[in-house]
C-alpha cells in the first residue's frame, strides 16, 4: 500500500517534538511540504489527543455539501445512452458503466463524463473490458475534476479491469471504492 | 496529492483496518463506530448536536464502554475548517 503522507506527518509528530509544534502552529505549511494541496479558504485546527482525552471528528454535514454534489445541471438520474457494446446510465452520484469501454465506445463516455461538473462516482461493477481508450478519458476527466478540488471515484473496479489500471502505473492516480464499504462510504469524506 | 485524497485514504484506513480486538462484549469495531456514530452524524443533524454537546450519554447508549476518566470530545469538520487530530507526544 502506498504511503499516505499525513499518516507519515502524524506518526513523526508523536515524537519529534519541534516538529510537533511546528504542526500545530502552522498546520498548512507542514501539509504543504508533504506535497498535500490545502485550499486556501480551509483553516486547518490541530488537536490534539492525550491520555485522558480523545477528539473525534465528524465529517462536514450533508447539509453543508451541497456545493460539491448537487448541480443545477447534473443529468438527470436514469438518463441512458447505449453505444458500441456500452450502456451509460446516469445515477444521483454519477454513472454506472455497463459492458466495454473501448474506442468505439470511447467517445461516447468522453461527451458523457464532460457533463459532469463535481465530484463523480463511476460504478464499474458491470464492466467487462477496458482499454488502453477508456484509461485516457478517465485519466483526463480526473484531472479536470481535480482542478475544482472534485474527486473522482470508481466503484466497485473488478481485478482485471484494475489490473489495465496497475500495469499503466495508474492506480495511485484514482480513487477506488469497493462495496465492502457500504453505500455510506462517501459519507466519511470531509468535504474539503 | 490533495488534502482529500489523503484525508480520505486515511480514514479508510482507519475505518477498515484498525478494528479493536473483539474480546469483550463491549468492544466495538472501528467499522461499526463508524457505521453506527460517523455516518449516522453525518445524516443526522438531531444526533450531530448530541455529539458534540453530550457525547458521553450518546455513548453510553449506543454500548460504548470507556475506561474511568477518558473524556471524549466530538468536533466538526465544516466546508472552511477542517480538524486534524494528532496522537499524545510519546518523547523521542
Amino acid at each position: 500500500m502506498e504511503k499516505n503522507p499525513l499518516q507519515e506527518i502524524l506518526i513523526r509528530a508523536c515524537s519529534d517534538k519541534p516538529f510537533r509544534e511546528k504542526f500545530i502552529k502552522d498546520p498548512k505549511g507542514i501539509l504543504q511540504s508533504a506535497s498535500i494541496q490545502v485550499p486556501e479558504n480551509i483553516t486547518i485546527r490541530i488537536l490534539e489527543n492525550s491520555d485522558d482525552q480523545i477528539y473525534i471528528v465528524l465529517p462536514t454535514s450533508l447539509e453543508e455539501q451541497p456545493a460539491e454534489w448537487a448541480y443545477e445541471d447534473w443529468p438527470t438520474p436514469g438518463e441512458t445512452f447505449e453505444t458500441a457494446g456500452l450502456t451509460i446510465k446516469w445515477t444521483e452520484r454519477g454513472l454506472s458503466l455497463l459492458g466495454r469501454i473501448g474506442s468505439e465506445s470511447a467517445a461516447e463516455l468522453r461527451r458523457q463524463l464532460d457533463r459532469a461538473s463535481g465530484s463523480l462516482l463511476i460504478d464499474f461493477s458491470q464492466v467487462t473490458f477496458m482499454s488502453s481508450a477508456g484509461l485516457g478519458i478517465l485519466l483526463s476527466t480526473q484531472k479536470r475534476l481535480a482542478a475544482n478540488q472534485n474527486e473522482l471515484y470508481l466503484y466497485n473496479v473488478s481485478a482485471p479491469i484494475k489490473n489495465i489500471f496497475s500495469l499503466s502505473g495508474l492506480d495511485s492516480v484514482f480513487q477506488f471504492v469497493t462495496s465492502e464499504s457500504d453505500n455510506t462510504w462517501w459519507m466519511a469524506y470531509p468535504n474539503v | 496529492m490533495k488534502l482529500t485524497s489523503t484525508l480520505n485514504s486515511f480514514l479508510n484506513l482507519f475505518y477498515n483496518y484498525a478494528d479493536l480486538p473483539a474480546n469483550s462484549e463491549q468492544s466495538i469495531t472501528a467499522k461499526r463506530f463508524y457505521e453506527s456514530v460517523i455516518a449516522r452524524a453525518v445524516q443526522s443533524p438531531e444526533f450531530r448536536q448530541r455529539l458534540l454537546h453530550e457525547p458521553e450519554a450518546v455513548m453510553a447508549e449506543i454500548g460504548i464502554q470507556l475506561p474511568e476518566g477518558i473524556k471524549v470530545t466530538f468536533v466538526e469538520n465544516t466546508a472552511q475548517v477542517v480538524h486534524i487530530v494528532i496522537p499524545p507526544y510519546i518523547g523521542e
